[in-house]
């Protein structure tokens, strides 16, 4: 097949569709895919003259500014261009640029490969997915010393797997079926998001915390930590075979350590095949089941967030209204959501039972509550918020005449009203949650 | 493991291990997929769309490679003709040489030593990116065994009549003297003028208005059209005008593509330096008058003191004439779509020259049907409409171009059944045949012909 920009249609795709079928009797490519153009974050072509080229080597290697600088004003057509090119360089990259590393650029140019004709390059991006590959380096640092020499997927001893094992297989499996979906449709966006979206949320946020307590905790049996160690393990090795076209390098070092312990051998990872999904089957309940303690965490998470009360901090929690598949789960995983909600107690209400002064938080048809008493200065909270809503009000007020303004509105650049009517509604917003927020606490002080 | 990921402690290191052992070749397993790389300009480095456009085949490559099939990413690089040679003549200058200075040997010396240096710094670039293509496949459009095949091909389409000597007008750049493809052409909108002039008639008193953005070429005129239905000048058609400066009768005659709205409605025809005059020559069969020189200044088919003119001088005197005997009716200012050459810059002339063109309709059909018929898809698909476009409004193809830096073709003038027996000669000459006789084209100096088609 073939990959070119739209531009050689013309100059190169008809004239060797055109010979190809004459001279070998046969369309030379089956498929001949288009890639958008890139232009910087401006929307601009890169071009010399316009001084807003970057060479994808310096992305990678890292270039001072001084030598940036010398690059894009050297040998210019026009070369009274030079200062204004110079000021612009040293302005928009102060520091010259970073070294990202090859993976980092090339992930980022996966990301940005839609259907779109044209394509923003943004050196941001670069370093955000620099950022990824540090996630991904220390969660292989992770797993490799959290399993240690022993390459437990060896032998046959038993194994458990928990509901967070069985989770996190489904997931990947999921994650594989869209990958296959991907690279036939040429999505490479797709591919790209679908793996960051499942090693850093999936793998690295919810999955490597769902193993601790089974990893360190006490009291935990030898099959569940082995089924546990395999399972991290196997999805870490699999996992860099996935990200391997993206990412090659650094897939390639961690694969060599993290293969022997997932009892898997090859001279290198670009050898070895792509994993199957069908080696990763779909669970069903291991996803409802950790889709239900992912949401009452955030649910008090959330909560924390409102009140402003510290993570360090453990609390009590309600549960009301709770169904009996709520209690079943609260009973099976209260370990893990006293670890990852970080809290001091879970307790499920009787039906009809009252409930002391609370925030709350919904998960389905169950309520979260965590009761405010000595949890918050009700008053202090009151006093903060009050101050951050007459705030509010008070730029919503000063934007709203603004808008009143039929001179401003008729004169000032659409541009600018457009985003002064944007600022209004995002003041109203704030303003309408710190009120409602204000209202909750104020309910909690002694009437 | 390391405490801190280090991308340049591992990533050369990694990349030499994959190519020592040979991983980017073939398996020789597996069903075949095979992907050719868009092959890079020598011109220079890589740049952020090639890096793109890498990332993705690579990431194809890779995933294909551990699907299990038998997987070849093919490179090379191109010798890009023109742009490469226009990089190096760019580095004589600077050191106070001239390629004109240098013999072609000595030049092309320089070209292939560029060509090293290029093609080293991109396939170290390449290295870096982490493109998996089997290096022990690397060509160059420019090898041996390309070369041979461009000479293989255009002899065999010249035995089909696929290719003929045409002369035809092309896009010609009188600063590089060569021709260009309507690809290479820039045409912006610039500010210029519009000057109507007057034609006396021949016979009798009155004249017809002419309106023209370039009087310098009215030199060159061989008719004046009108619009058949136009009843202003019905009763003229079939008449002559006096052309003024060159003292000589051109005829008054019709033709559909004449706009009567614009300007008088009559319009000087000059077959050899504009695309649709040159038609409007062939509909009436028109002579070719060519006054110009390759490099743009008059040449000595014009009266002879306009003789050697660069022709915007030319343009000057000529008005000036033109007004001293009363013949301008008005000078307007006027924006009109000026061709520039995208490498020099230079305002481009229609030229009539001697090129080799392909006949591209016979090739076009089967490369639209595999399309049409799914053999070969784009993606996005929407893609294929700019393909069918183009391909159903595909004009003859001029491969041929005044340069150093190419492929060089022998072609020789004679009999065709002398063929393929000519001794080998000096230079850098296409290889050897097995029979020790090189594969020539031979055409023929009195068919110049001039097929249906005209130039892209």
């Amino acid at each position: 097949m073939l990959v070119t920009g739209f531009d050689i249609i013309f100059f190169w795709v008809a004239r060797m569709m055109m010979l190809g079928l004459k001279f070998m009797g046969e369309v030379p490519f089956r498929d001949v895919y288009i890639t958008g153009l890139i232009l910087d974050e401006h929307g601009e072509k890169m071009s010399k003259s316009k001084g807003n080229v970057i060479d994808p080597l310096d992305i990678v290697d890292g270039i001072p500014l001084e030598a940036l600088v010398a690059k894009r004003t050297a040998g210019l057509m026009q070369p009274q261009l030079a200062p204004a090119i110079e000021r612009a360089t040293r302005k928009q990259y102060p520091a010259g640029i970073a070294p990202h590393g090859t993976d980092a650029l090339r992930f980022t140019f996966a990301a940005l490969a839609s259907p779109s004709r044209d394509i923003r390059f943004d050196l941001a991006r670069v370093a955000g997915y620099r950022n990824f590959c540090n996630k991904l380096w220390n969660a292989a640092r992770f797993v490799t010393m959290a399993v240690g020499e022993s390459a437990p997927a060896a032998g046959g001893e038993t194994q458990e797997l928990s509901i967070a094992d069985r989770w996190i297989r489904s997931r990947f499996g999921r994650l594989l079926d869209t990958l296959e979906s991907a690279f036939r449709d040429y999505r490479f966006d797709y591919a790209a998001s679908a793996l960051y979206e499942f090693t850093w949320y999936d793998f690295c946020d919810w999955y490597l915390e769902l193993t601790k307590p089974v990893l360190q905790g006490e009291g935990i049996s030898a099959a569940a930590r082995r089924g546990t160690q395999r399972t991290l393990v196997q999805v870490l090795e699999a996992l860099q075979r996935a990200l391997h076209p993206l990412m090659p390098f650094i897939t390639e070092e961690i694969w060599q350590r993290v293969a022997p312990l997932a009892a898997r051998t090859g001279e290198s990872l670009m050898l070895q095949a792509y994993p199957l999904a069908s080696d990763f089957g779909a669970d069903e309940e291991a996803e409802r089941e950790v889709a239900w303690i992912q949401a009452v965490v955030l649910g008090v998470r959330q909560i924390r967030g409102e009140m402003n009360i510290s993570p360090a901090r453990r609390i009590a929690v309600l549960f009301k209204d709770a169904s009996a598949q709520d209690q079943a789960c609260t009973a099976r995983h209260r370990a893990w959501l006293e670890r990852l909600a970080g809290l001091a107690s879970v307790t499920v209400l009787p039906p009809g039972a009252a409930a002391p002064q609370s925030a709350a938080a919904l998960v389905g048809t169950l309520t979260i509550l965590v009761p405010m008493a000595g949890l918050i200065d009700a008053g202090a909270e009151a006093e903060r918020l009050g101050r951050l809503l007459a705030k509010a009000q008070d730029e919503l007020a000063k934007a709203r005449a603004r808008l009143a303004n039929e001179s401003f509105v008729h004169n000032a650049p659409a541009a600018v009203v457009t985003t002064e009517r944007e600022r209004a509604t995002e003041l109203e917003r704030t303003a309408s949650a710190l009120s409602s927020q204000l209202e909750r606490v104020r309910g909690l002080l002694a009437p | 493991m390391e405490k801190v990921y280090a991308p340049q402690a591992i990533e050369r290191r990694i990349y030499e291990r994959w190519e020592s052992h040979g991983w980017f070749a073939p398996s020789g397993r597996g069903e075949p997929y095979c992907i050719m790389i868009p092959p890079p300009n020598v011109t220079g480095t890589l740049h952020m769309g090639h890096a793109f456009q890498h990332t993705l085949m690579d990431a194809l490559t890779r995933y294909q490679r551990m699907r299990g099939r038998d997987v070849l990413w093919q490179p090379g690089t191109d010798h890009a003709g023109i742009a490469t040679q226009m990089v190096v003549e760019r580095q004589l200058n600077a050191q106070g040489v001239k390629r004109t200075d240098l013999t072609r040997e000595a030049f092309l010396e320089r070209v292939w030593q560029w060509k090293e240096q290029s093609g080293g710094t991109i396939s170290a670039q390449m290295r870096r990116l982490g493109d998996s293509v089997d290096w022990s496949r690397d060509r160059f459009t420019m090898d041996p065994g390309l070369s041979r095949a461009v000479i293989e091909v255009f002899v065999r389409l010249h035995e089909e009549g696929l290719i003929y000597r045409g002369k035809r007008l092309v896009n010609w750049d009188p600063v590089l003297l060569t021709a260009l493809s309507d690809l290479e052409v820039q045409a912006h909108e610039e500010d210029g003028q519009l000057w109507h002039l007057r034609y006396p008639l021949a016979a009798g008193a009155g004249h017809v208005v002419v309106a023209t953005t370039r009087p310098e070429t009215m030199l060159g005129d061989a008719a004046v059209a009108v619009n058949p239905g136009d009843t202003r000048y019905q009763p003229l058609i079939g008449k002559l005008v006096q052309l003024p400066l060159a003292e000589r009768a051109i005829p008054i005659i019709a033709d559909a593509y004449v706009d009567p709205a614009f300007g008088s409605g009559c319009l000087k025809v000059t077959p050899a330096h504009d695309f649709n005059d040159y038609e409007i020559g062939q509909r009436h069969h028109l002579p070719l008058i060519n006054i110009f020189t390759p490099r743009a200044t008059l040449a000595d088919t014009v009266p002879e003191r306009f003789r050697g003119l660069e022709r915007f001088e030319a343009r000057k005197r000529v008005v000036a004439e033109l007004q001293a005997a009363g013949l301008v009716e008005r000078v307007e200012k006027h924006r009109l779509a000026v061709p520039r050459g995208d490498r020099s810059g230079a305002v481009l002339e229609p030229y009539l020259t001697d090129q080799w063109y392909v006949k591209i309709a016979p090739l076009a059909g089967p490369a639209i049907a595999a399309v049409e018929q799914g053999r070969t898809r784009f993606v996005p698909e929407g893609w294929a409409r700019t393909y069918f476009e183009w391909m159903r409004n595909i004009k003859d193809w001029c491969v041929s171009r005044q340069l150093w830096w190419g492929h060089r073709i022998r072609s020789i003038p004679g009999s065709p059944r002398r063929c393929g027996r000519f001794r080998r000669s000096a230079g850098r000459m296409p290889p050897r045949s097995s029979a020790g006789s090189i594969r020539a084209a031979c055409w023929s100096p009195a068919s110049t012909s001039s097929s249906s088609g005209s130039p892209a």
